[in-house]
């Protein structure tokens, strides 16, 4: 798929610029939320459109779970990978995103683009 | 597949950094200054652009919204870069005030301003063709 966008949604920028940099770099186009609200934000009013959202749960797993419902409601089209490092959340998230279990973080950036082709590809397969 | 980079890229050497709490906003500048081959750090408030920068991150033009939620506003930033990095450029971006913004600044933008005068006063500041 061409010029595919990742949404990142992670609340350090010291994480989420230098992963929204390697994947520039690799040739998605990034958009980056600094949390939920902003995702949500950037999301509804559709001016990026986006694929992917990445999402780290660990500062509000309970909004992410929720941004995840909402995608998988509001916006079939786009995937979710969330990421954490809560046990329990990788079973959770499984239930709720098209490639779960959870991405564990700190990412590993080659990992976390396997991921995004993985599930992109996957989207694709299903839309044909 | 992953998608191919552009054929022929614009040089992105120069880092910008967008401090702006209005994530549309924040999005779509920053696309605007991708596009014009440029390098561009997204920073949520002034207290991530403050991590970002005491981080050892790279930044040779600040455009930054005043007010922000957070430990510091826009000012506060303004202030610090000056006397951290006094070489970097700054142009503040609001739709309270005007541009008589105490202390120096490089340029200012009243709020509502269109992308394009922005990418076209970065790249001015960062001494490229528009």
């Amino acid at each position: 798929m061409e010029d595919a966008c990742v949404l990142i949604v992670e609340s350090n920028i010291l994480v989420r610029q230098p992963l929204a940099e390697y994947l520039r770099e690799c040739g998605y186009r990034v958009a980056e939320a600094a949390n939920v609200t902003e995702a949500r934000q950037l999301l509804r009013e559709k001016k990026i459109t986006v694929d992917i959202v990445l999402a780290d749960a660990a500062a509000d797993q309970e909004g992410c779970f929720a941004l995840a419902s909402w995608i998988r409601t509001a916006l079939p089209g786009v995937e979710m990978i969330m990421a954490g490092t809560v046990a329990k959340m990788a079973g959770d998230a499984g239930e709720l995103c098209e490639e779960g279990p959870a991405e564990t973080t700190p990412y590993d950036h080659k990992q976390v683009l396997d991921r995004i082709k993985r599930a992109i590809a996957a989207r694709d397969r299903q839309k044909r | 597949m992953v998608p191919q980079r552009s054929q022929d890229p614009a040089p992105a050497i120069a880092h910008v950094l967008v401090v702006e709490d209005e994530v549309v906003v924040r999005a779509l500048l920053a696309e605007e200054l991708r596009g014009a081959g440029l390098t561009v750090v997204e920073a949520a408030n002034a207290d991530e652009a403050w991590a970002y920068l005491q981080a050892g991150g790279q930044a040779h033009l600040m455009f930054s919204d005043v007010r922000m939620p957070g430990s510091m506003d826009g000012m506060e930033l303004r202030r610090r870069v000056r006397e951290d990095f006094p070489a970097m450029k700054i142009v503040m971006t609001s739709g309270n005030i005007g541009p008589a913004v105490p202390g120096a600044l490089d340029g200012f933008l009243p709020k509502p301003y269109s992308f394009n005068k922005a990418v076209e006063v970065a790249l001015r500041l960062l001494g490229a063709e528009a």
